[in-house]
């Protein structure tokens, strides 16, 4: 059996054993998913070159940026999987959808012509929304519609632009198309890369396709909202990859007009790149949920990765891949911490939290780790990406974009700070006081990811190695200027491995200055200076509109808002019809007959017409 | 190679002690501006000792007391990745960019120190701190910039080597207003007046230091003498050519008076009122600087 047979029926099989047998024991279900997966990856990394399959007649291979995006679906899946194991309470349909869904994703990440693709697409994007609505409720049943709806839009998009594409250089397969593009009339070319930037837009979260996001991120089962943000999302920008470098390198975007030595189509995107970044860090700042907060995030740090695709060039690339890596590790990792306070607690509502890090130190630590590199500490995953787009973007002259992009990341520090504070730090509330710890299998998955966000945020050259042979593999412009742990780009450089060897020194130096102090004296959390404005111990959480003086400045561009224009558009639309509708379904009797008098006329006319 | 190594073990300490001195000596100032006589200028070489040899110290737990320690190797890190007075120590090893994400680890952990100390005092003084680093950091970064694309690279060696030759090859001349831009924004990173809400000892209890005392507060001490060297070393490098070694500390020093004369004038904004303040002007300089940069 080929192998790519054998890790279908391995999805297929895996998941229906799951549905059926997940009926008769709680943990079954989990143990089969890991089983599963467990499969699928060993069969994942001894994949051939090349498939083809007769009739239907579809494409597969694998090459170095399939590889990379699949060893991210299924890490990142098998890890959430095992994280799974503490929420026995998810319904078998939910594990069926799930199997369901990592094989459509890697099936779509090695589908190499436009029909494979496209069923893929709309399965992987169908699992969601079963799991999104899971067992219904009007909010969740919002959210999923909401999706849906967006889904559908994108599906259109990229349905529509693989059809001009298709028509036009006739032929199915990546490759035929790859090849036959030059010949393209560039209107259409330009359209039908414009449609499938757009299509993937809306799974990659970019603005203005990102509304259904937050609502679909607070509701979905909270340890698989993880997998949606860290990983799923991450499709769109490798579809976002295929338009724009794949199918648009080839035409020479060179002779379209310039602006700073970047092409226009570039220079466009880095802007929608950059201003998603940027709006929706701000409005991460304001929300009261933290998963919606992190929904938010989600979307900003999503702006980076289209930012670097963007700018376009070897460092841009090589950061903007990167950053899709690093993305996918802390944002999993921040949504099943997440889901483990959620579990804990009940509620993911910030103002109700607090002072957990007495109660659950593990998720604390994690929690920073992961802020660390969501932030763009160095020493973490996070800072080398960040980094790179920063050193492309002020090396093309991206001024106004780099400027935004950096307030973007300022606004990190904001809305991290509130995510850890409402949660882990400030006083406890009297509720949570008999909270414990997450179970292992939760915690575990906390240390699983945190070791390549320490491993590639000190050696970054062990991923920049991957990223050089994808450019090499699509002809791009590659950073080659790096080892293990130092990169250089034509601005400046950074090692890695130095600044973290000197943090620990300087480490040790604080401590040092710690132990020449005298001892301390534990105290009660009660046990606070506050100024004689009360007497006696309080209960003051910080929590409830932690930058209430920022939101009272931010307040005209926080006015701005795309789903009120889709609103109005809405609203637009169904008032139209609405006075169509009215004036044609007037309940008049006669008003009928005319109608039917008309069309009478019309049919006998277009049958004379035909006839002669 | 054990120059170099002796060197970065003694220069934390050296400017532990001339940040202290500093610190003094902006007493000493503002009291002569508010026609006081002021304490010694070595005042808080005693306050630090004194701390550091408190008894009973008040402690929250494991974070809070990382908070401080933290801050200070974020700030001995961040000293080590500028070069001062002509000596690069690690400052081929990152740069301007690097160093702008290392400044931002001491504050990070001081704030997850001052959150487990579960005052809100502190947690509105970090919050504060927060919203003005979004200002400032924003003009910080617009001024940066221009300095990286005039320069053509990013590394403070290669700013320092072109600025290299008497006064008038400093980068404060070509570049006046993102300099000027700069300057501004340092009064917030400094934490002077009438940018000093975070701290607002009339309103939140000095905010984010309401928890720390002892020790602890001693070790906040040794991190402001840090950092006030750090970032007016930034200046320095950026705009003033660096230098030799007391040449450094001078031009350094220069820097910080100006600071501190507007310091000693000026009432404190309302956050917002800050906030908006960086938003606005500073930053609209900073972009008619950087918009000059980038067309000639």
């Amino acid at each position: 059996m080929n192998p790519y047979e054998l890790l279908a029926a391995v999805f297929g099989l895996g998941a229906i054993l799951t549905y059926l047998l997940g009926h008769f024991d709680r943990h079954l279900k989990t143990w089969l998913t890991l089983i599963t997966l467990a499969l699928a990856t060993y069969i994942f990394l001894h994949l051939p070159n090349e498939y083809s399959l007769e009739s239907p007649s579809l494409l597969f291979g694998i090459d170095k940026l399939s590889w990379l995006f699949g060893i991210l679906t299924l890490g990142l899946g098998t890890i959430v999987a095992f994280a799974l194991l503490a929420y026995p309470e998810l319904s078998p349909n939910f594990y069926f959808m799930f199997i369901l869904n990592i094989g459509a994703s890697i099936f779509l990440l090695l589908s190499r012509d436009l029909v494979a693709f496209f069923l893929m697409w709309e399965l992987m994007s169908w699992t969601i929304f079963a799991m999104i609505l899971g067992d219904g409720g009007a909010e969740r049943g919002r959210a999923a519609t909401k999706y849906l709806v967006w889904s559908a839009i994108g599906a259109a998009f990229i349905l529509f632009a693989f059809a001009i594409l298709a028509k036009s250089t006739n032929s199915f397969e990546w490759s035929g198309i790859v090849a036959g593009i030059s010949q393209m009339p560039s209107g259409w070319r330009v359209a039908a890369i414009a449609l499938l930037i757009a299509g993937f837009a809306v799974k990659a979260a970019i603005m203005p396709m990102h509304t259904w996001v937050p609502d679909a991120y607070a509701e979905s089962p909270h340890p698989f909202t993880a997998f949606l943000s860290g990983v799923l999302s991450k499709l769109g920008i490798y579809g976002i990859f295929l338009a724009f470098f794949v199918l648009s390198a080839r035409f020479e975007l060179v002779n379209m007009p310039k602006i700073f030595g970047t092409h226009i189509f570039g220079y466009i995107l880095a802007w929608i790149g950059a201003l998603t970044a940027f709006g929706a860090s701000l409005i991460a700042i304001k929300q009261e949920h933290a998963k919606r907060l992190l929904a938010w995030s989600s979307i900003s740090q999503l702006g980076y990765i289209l930012f670097g695709f963007g700018i376009g060039s070897a460092i841009g690339i090589a950061g903007a891949l990167f950053h899709a890596v690093s993305h996918a590790l802390f944002k999993t990792l921040l949504f099943l911490i997440l889901a483990g306070v959620i579990k804990r607690t009940g509620t993911d509502r910030m103002a109700e939290l607090g002072g957990l890090i007495k109660k659950m130190p593990l998720s604390f630590i994690f929690a920073v780790v992961g802020g660390l590199a969501l932030a763009g500490i160095p020493m973490t995953i996070g800072f080398p990406s960040k980094w790179l787009i920063y050193e492309a973007a002020i090396h093309q002259g991206f001024i106004f974009t780099t400027v935004l992009i950096f307030a973007a990341s300022t606004a990190v520090f904001l809305y991290y700070y509130r995510f850890v504070f409402s949660i882990f730090l400030g006083e406890l509330h009297a509720n949570h006081q008999d909270v414990k710890e997450v179970p292992f299998p939760i915690w575990f998955s906390y240390i699983l990811i945190s070791i390549p966000i320490f491993w590639l945020g000190l050696f970054p050259g062990k991923a920049m190695q991957i990223f050089a042979e994808i450019a090499e593999q699509f002809d791009l412009p590659a950073v080659t200027n790096f080892t293990a742990t130092t990169i250089t780009t034509p601005l400046g450089s950074f090692n890695a491995l130095i600044v973290g060897l000197v943090f620990f020194a300087s480490f040790a130096f604080g401590l040092l200055l710690y132990f020449i102090g005298g001892r301390t004296r534990k105290v009660h959390q009660y046990d606070t200076f506050l100024a004689g404005e009360a007497d006696e111990p309080v209960k003051l959480h910080y929590g409830q509109r932690f930058f209430y003086f920022l939101e009272r400045e931010l307040k005209p561009l926080y006015r701005i808002s795309v789903e009120k224009i889709y609103q109005f558009v809405a609203e637009f639309t169904r008032f139209v019809a609405d006075q169509v509708r009215k004036g044609f379904f007037c309940g008049n009797a006669q008003a009928y007959l005319y109608y039917m008098t008309i069309f009478i006329v019309i049919l006998v006319f277009a049958i004379w017409r035909i006839k002669l | 190679m054990t120059g170099q190594i002796l060197w970065a073990i003694f220069m934390p300490i050296l400017v532990i002690i001339i940040g202290l001195i500093y610190m003094g000596l902006a007493r000493k100032i503002t009291a002569r501006i508010h026609n006081r006589y002021g304490p010694p200028f070595y005042q808080n070489i005693i306050d630090v000792i004194k701390l550091f040899s408190k008894k009973d110290v008040a402690n929250h737990g494991v974070m809070f007391s990382l908070g401080p320690v933290i801050a200070v190797a974020g700030m001995v890190i961040s000293l080590l990745f500028i070069p001062i007075g002509n000596r690069p120590l690690l400052s081929f090893n990152g740069d301007i960019i690097v160093l702008l994400y290392l400044l931002v680890i001491a504050p990070l952990g001081m704030a997850l120190g001052v959150g487990e100390g579960a005052n809100p005092n502190g947690a509105i003084g970090i919050a504060r701190a927060l919203t003005l680093m979004l200002g400032y950091e924003v003009v910080l970064v617009i001024a940066a910039v221009a300095v990286m694309i005039h320069a053509g690279s990013a590394s403070f060696m290669e700013i320092i080597r072109q600025q290299q030759g008497g006064v008038a090859h400093w980068f404060i001349w070509p570049l006046f207003l993102s300099a000027l831009a700069t300057d501004i924004a340092l009064q917030a990173i400094l934490g002077e007046k009438p940018f000093d809400q975070p701290i607002a000892p009339h309103e939140i209890a000095s905010g984010p230091m309401v928890e720390y005392g002892g020790k602890f507060l001693g070790m906040l001490q040794i991190y402001h003498a840090i950092a006030i060297i750090v970032e007016t070393g930034i200046f320095v490098n950026l705009f003033l050519g660096g230098g030799s070694l007391v040449w450094w500390f001078v031009k350094s020093f220069a820097v910080f008076f100006v600071a501190l004369l507007i310091n000693a004038v000026m009432p404190r904004f309302r956050i917002g009122q800050a906030f908006k303040f960086y938003w606005t002007y500073p930053a609209a300089i900073g972009l008619v600087g950087l918009i000059i940069v980038a067309i000639t």
